[in-house]
């Protein structure tokens, strides 16, 4: 019984419009759905309610189905049920200051304290002058400067009243003192003094020395005396300061009583302030004024010298919040969601920045700046895979953060040891956050095989689908999806025509009439181009002709490549028959993958057979044209042969197959079927119709099996025979299998409806060997011959013929394969 | 005062010590607020210089260790001391853009000066303790005064007015000290003073000073003054007494000479 063409109703699978009960997506409430990936959500849901470490996710999936929104709407979803996490703060460590301390507050309270710590320092700025200028302060200090300088002067007074005693006296000299006898209250001149008497001049000589002895003694206290009146000045400084802070501490130390390291860090404080109270009074931060200075500590061992004590002060006590420095009003509850963009090793971890301060780089703990995991830390971080693993030693990072369990701001140069100079190694901050990754699955699957840790962190995966079973109840679905896509990227509404046309094309998208694309991305695009389209045409609502529109112009924009090609063949440059019949010839069909764009294109297989050993020469594989799985097609060609036609005697043909005019690689098994069309053709001898195009691969028992791309390249074919003319003899051989993934163009499926073009849906060989002869394919007896005028039969006998050619040459002693192969003795089955 | 056209001259006499600096700057500054140009003064003692040509060790003050004193030492120490002190010198009156000269001269220091002294109208003595009398006084209690000795001559009248010139620029009040000796020539004086400071807008105080050293003494101890102005052609105070003014009063003293 003849093969029909496919019913014009089995190559669209149509939405009817008048389905829907809306006239606009107006009509629809915005609802998000998760269209089709209700695994993914339910995995995602359990990776992020899991709470024990290494359940962090990768979400996988290809680009477009939704991935980032659909997982920002579940983490901010559960996150908003999950308590504001605890705030972070580096502070000055005064003890080790290239060291600063990590200080733990409950949620929204870091601000707070920084703001305390802030008022401290303005209140005590006026304060501890106000005590430095009191009657009390300076009457006791005066008391001490008068105390040393009494002592100095009573024991250089001794010394100078003993010289004087003995005639002599005490000068100041440029470097220190000198004692010289005197006369007439004068220096006695050397020439006076020379002509004095051996023994006066000996005499005045030991008692220069004795003077000289006793005032060595005095000059040498004198360092002494200096340390004890600086201690005096400097307790007595203490003893002031400590009343101040210690009233205005108290209040904070009440406040914070709760917290036992933020209360030991306001004594640290209050003991530091103690200790370098010149930072409160005017003058440069850390510099001593001799005897004056009421303080005595440094100005801060890493902080900029150049600024000034007040400045000083506040970056010495200052709270430098990592986590929770939220502005005025913003939200504090609830878990944060922190989406990293630039996945550096610094903007994961926080880094330390510098100031450049005469040529060299200074730093302090108020520059220590925080990384996303800081951010994100008792929440969640979501991360792209891809930009992870592209930045150099980031993934190691977060790896390591994760498995140590806390967040240590560290630079690339510090962890790698390239830079050996002091610089800052805060504290490091306990670490609960939890990581989702979101990637393709190639990057998944390759992660799981090469890199030993990322099962033990990664134990979630979320797969996303790339479509969705089309029926009522997702095409519904679908519709409340394309609702919130216009809602949320401000794009017209669209009538019922315009969403029964995205349904037709998002099945055109899954290459399946069965099924729905949920590339949510490409599905946006088409409605952003189609509300341009729109607004073109100066409609209020998207159409269907504007969605139509969008499609035909990002085709045309692609489309060059494909008009180039067309035009070749159309003149002859590429040499494709679409009409006539011809041996061993048949109109194969491929699929080209430009980008994003892929179209369909004829080519003309060839097969030529001569006597040999049972041979399929694969021409594209022998120049390396040919991929793996195109030449297990063709092995395939020559089992079947051997199996159905020379099941007795050897198979003795050597055939060749050729894609005519390829210049480029060939892979894929969807043009066995038609190689094997040109096989049969070549042997029996029977001519194809080359109006016909064929696809679809075949197995070892002559079965027509399911191919990719079918409508691209039922397409490319009906582009070119309309190109030179539709005769209503051409068509296209598809296997039978495919039949549910057609979702042709609206000018190929008119065509057919007007008989101009066929779709033949075959499952075996024999029912497309059928259509392409015209000839019965004939059946075996039960002895496995075929009833003669068969395509079956005339191959057969071909083939046995070869065989009793070959056995004749063997019986010469004849070496069949050289021979054959040295092209001397060959037939050629097309002179038949 | 010969020529009030004439610029005056400022004497001051510079030594190093720790306060050197600070010293010059008050110097600076009352030259500025007078208008004057600032002279200073650097004396290289002789008895530092015959030290050398005697037994002896210099005993320094850093280290308490003993060197033996040489004279090319000593004068290269006391030309490098001069030196520090004229850039010292040259630096403040710059950055007040006053006039400046600097002297060495060799001898007896209190010699040295009073010859110094005839050459110059004014000569500043400063106390070493003293807070400079520029600064503005900022706690709450009264300031200390601008004091000025006034016996009522022209080069009086002319001390009188610089003293209320200082006052004014450091917005403190002047204490005007009239000798008491004879009551007319106290009337006299004083109604010569108010009239000659009504347009100054000042805090005037006006005190009784007794014509006797111990007197003059006693008032300038319990008088809280910054600045001390006294006229050597007053007749009023003995000039080997001027040195014990600033003792007395625990302030500079600046003498103005006919």
């Amino acid at each position: 019984m003849p093969i029909e063409p496919l019913n014009p109703d089995q190559l669209y699978h149509r939405c009817d419009p008048d389905s829907f009960r809306f006239e606009t997506t107006d009509d629809l409430e915005n609802v998000y759905q998760s269209l089709g990936q209700d695994r993914a959500v339910e995995a995602l849901r359990f990776g992020v309610r899991m709470r024990h470490d290494g359940y962090n996710i990768f979400v996988l999936g290809p680009p477009g189905t939704g991935r980032h929104s659909l997982v920002s709407r579940v983490l901010e979803h559960e996150a908003a049920k999950i308590p504001a996490p605890s705030d972070w703060a580096y502070v000055n460590n005064f003890e080790t200051p290239h060291q600063p301390k990590a200080l733990k507050f409950p949620a929204g309270q870091a601000s707070a304290f920084r703001s305390d710590m802030r008022q401290l320092v303005e209140d005590l700025r006026s304060a501890i002058p106000a005590l430095f200028e009191s009657d009390e302060y300076r009457t006791r200090l005066h008391a001490i400067e008068e105390e040393y300088k009494d002592l100095q002067e009573s024991r250089f007074k001794d010394v100078q009243d003993d010289a004087e005693k003995r005639g002599l006296t005490l000068l100041r000299t440029p470097v220190g003192f000198a004692v010289a006898p005197t006369h007439d209250n004068e220096v006695m001149p050397p020439e006076e003094f020379n002509s004095l008497p051996e023994d006066e001049r000996t005499r005045i000589e030991e008692d220069i020395k004795a003077v000289q002895k006793k005032l060595q003694e005095t000059v040498k206290n004198l360092p002494i005396w200096e340390r004890e009146r600086r201690k005096k000045v400097r307790d007595l400084s203490r003893e002031m300061t400590s009343l101040a802070v210690a009233n205005v501490m108290e209040a904070l130390k009440r406040k914070y009583r709760d917290q036992k390291e933020v209360r030991a860090h306001l004594e640290a404080v209050e003991a530091d302030i103690i200790d370098n109270v010149q930072l409160f009074l005017g003058g440069g931060g850390g510099q001593q004024s001799g005897g004056q200075s009421p303080g005595g500590g440094d100005g801060g061992v890493l902080a900029p010298r150049g600024e000034s004590a007040q400045t000083s002060a506040e970056r010495r006590y200052e709270v430098n919040i990592m986590v929770g420095d939220r502005g005025d009003g913003e939200d504090s509850t609830g878990a944060p969601v922190v989406k990293e963009d630039l996945p550096t090793h610094p903007n994961l971890v926080g880094r330390v920045e510098h100031v450049a301060e005469m040529g060299a780089l200074l730093t302090d703990f108020t520059l220590i700046k925080p990384g996303a995991l800081h951010r994100a830390n008792g929440g969640f971080l979501v991360i792209d895979a891809l930009r992870l693993l592209m930045q150099p030693y980031a993934w190691e990072t977060l790896k390591r953060a994760l498995r140590a369990k806390h967040v240590k701001v560290e630079s690339l140069g510090q962890m790698m040891s390239l830079i050996s100079t002091v610089s800052l190694e805060p504290e490091p901050i306990p670490l609960d956050v939890k990581v989702v990754l979101i990637g393709d699955r190639s990057l998944y699957y390759m992660l799981c095989r090469l890199d030993p840790d990322f099962d033990e962190l990664f134990k979630v995966q979320v797969d996303f689908e790339e479509d969705v079973r089309r029926d009522d109840a997702s095409i519904a679905s679908f519709t409340q999806v394309l609702k919130t896509i216009s809602s949320e990227h401000d794009i017209k509404p669209l009538d019922r025509s315009a969403v029964a046309r995205v349904v037709e094309h998002a099945s055109r998208m899954a290459e399946d009439a069965e099924k729905l694309s949920v590339q949510v991305g490409r599905l946006t695009d088409l409605l952003r181009e189609a509300d341009f389209w729109a607004g073109e045409a100066g409609h209020d609502t998207i159409s269907a002709d504007d969605v139509q529109a969008a499609i035909d112009a990002g085709i045309r924009r692609a489309s060059r490549i494909r008009a180039r090609m067309q035009e070749a063949i159309t003149r002859d440059i590429i040499l494709i028959d679409t009409d006539g019949t011809k041996v061993g010839q048949i109109n194969g069909l491929s699929v080209l993958q430009l980008g994003t764009f892929s179209f369909g294109r004829p080519s003309r297989i060839t097969a030529r057979v001569r006597i040999g050993s049972g041979e399929v020469l694969d021409i594209e594989r022998r120049v390396e044209l040919g991929g793996p799985i195109h030449s297990k097609g063709v092995m395939i060609l020559s089992s079947y042969l051997g199996a159905r036609y020379a099941a007795n005697h050897p198979l003795s043909l050597t055939a060749s197959l050729v894609f005519e005019q390829s210049y480029s690689g060939v892979d894929g098994d969807s043009a066995s079927s038609a190689e094997l069309y040109a096989l049969l053709s070549a042997l029996s001898g029977l001519a194809i119709n080359q109006g016909l195009a064929v696809t679809g691969s075949v197995n070892q028992y002559g079965q027509v099996q399911a191919i990719g791309g079918v409508n691209e390249k039922i397409e490319g074919y009906f582009d070119i025979c309309k190109a030179r003319g539709l005769t209503g003899r051409q068509g296209v051989l598809i296997p039978r299998a495919n039949i549910k993934h057609l979702m042709l163009r609206h000018d190929v499926v008119e065509a057919a409806k007007q008989g101009r073009f066929h779709i033949y849906a075959v499952s075996t060989i024999d029912e497309g060997i059928e259509i392409l002869t015209g000839t019965p394919a004939g059946v075996a007896d039960e002895n496995g011959v075929y009833p003669e005028g068969t395509v079956n039969r005339l191959v057969q006998d071909r083939l046995a013929e070869l065989a009793e050619t070959r056995h004749k040459f063997a019986a010469r002693g004849v070496d069949m394969v050289t021979k054959a192969d040295g092209g001397d003795k060959t037939d050629n089955g097309n002179d038949k | 005062m010969s020529n009030p056209d004439t610029m005056r001259r400022l004497l001051v006499a510079v030594e190093a010590s720790p306060r050197s600096r600070a010293m010059l700057e008050q110097a600076a500054a009352l030259a500025r607020a007078i208008e004057a140009e600032l002279a200073g003064l650097f004396v290289e003692d002789v008895n530092l210089l015959r030290l050398c040509g005697l037994p002896g060790h210099e005993i320094a003050l850093s280290s308490g260790m003993a060197r033996r004193l040489e004279q090319a030492t000593m004068e290269r120490e006391l030309r490098a001391q001069a030196e520090e002190l004229r850039r010292l010198l040259e630096m403040v009156a710059q950055a007040r853009e006053i006039a400046w000269s600097f002297q060495i001269s060799r001898g007896r220091r209190r010699e040295e000066l009073l010859g110094a002294a005839r050459k110059h109208d004014l000569v500043l003595l400063l106390h070493h303790d003293r807070k400079p009398v520029t600064a503005r006084y900022a706690a709450p209690k009264a300031p200390p005064s601008v004091a000025v000795i006034y016996g009522g001559s022209e080069a009086g009248d002319d001390l009188l007015d610089i003293a209320a010139k200082v006052a004014a620029r450091i917005d403190a009040p002047l204490t005007v000290m009239l000798p008491n000796g004879d009551p007319a020539r106290h009337r006299a004086l004083r109604q010569a003073a108010e009239t000659r400071l009504k347009a100054s807008n000042l805090k005037v105080g006006y005190i009784e000073l007794p014509e006797t050293t111990d007197g003059i003494l006693d008032v300038l101890t319990t008088t809280d003054c910054r600045l001390l102005l006294v006229a050597e052609s007053s007749g009023l105070i003995d000039p080997a007494l001027l040195p014990r003014l600033g003792e007395a009063a625990a302030c500079d003293v600046l003498v103005a000479r006919d």
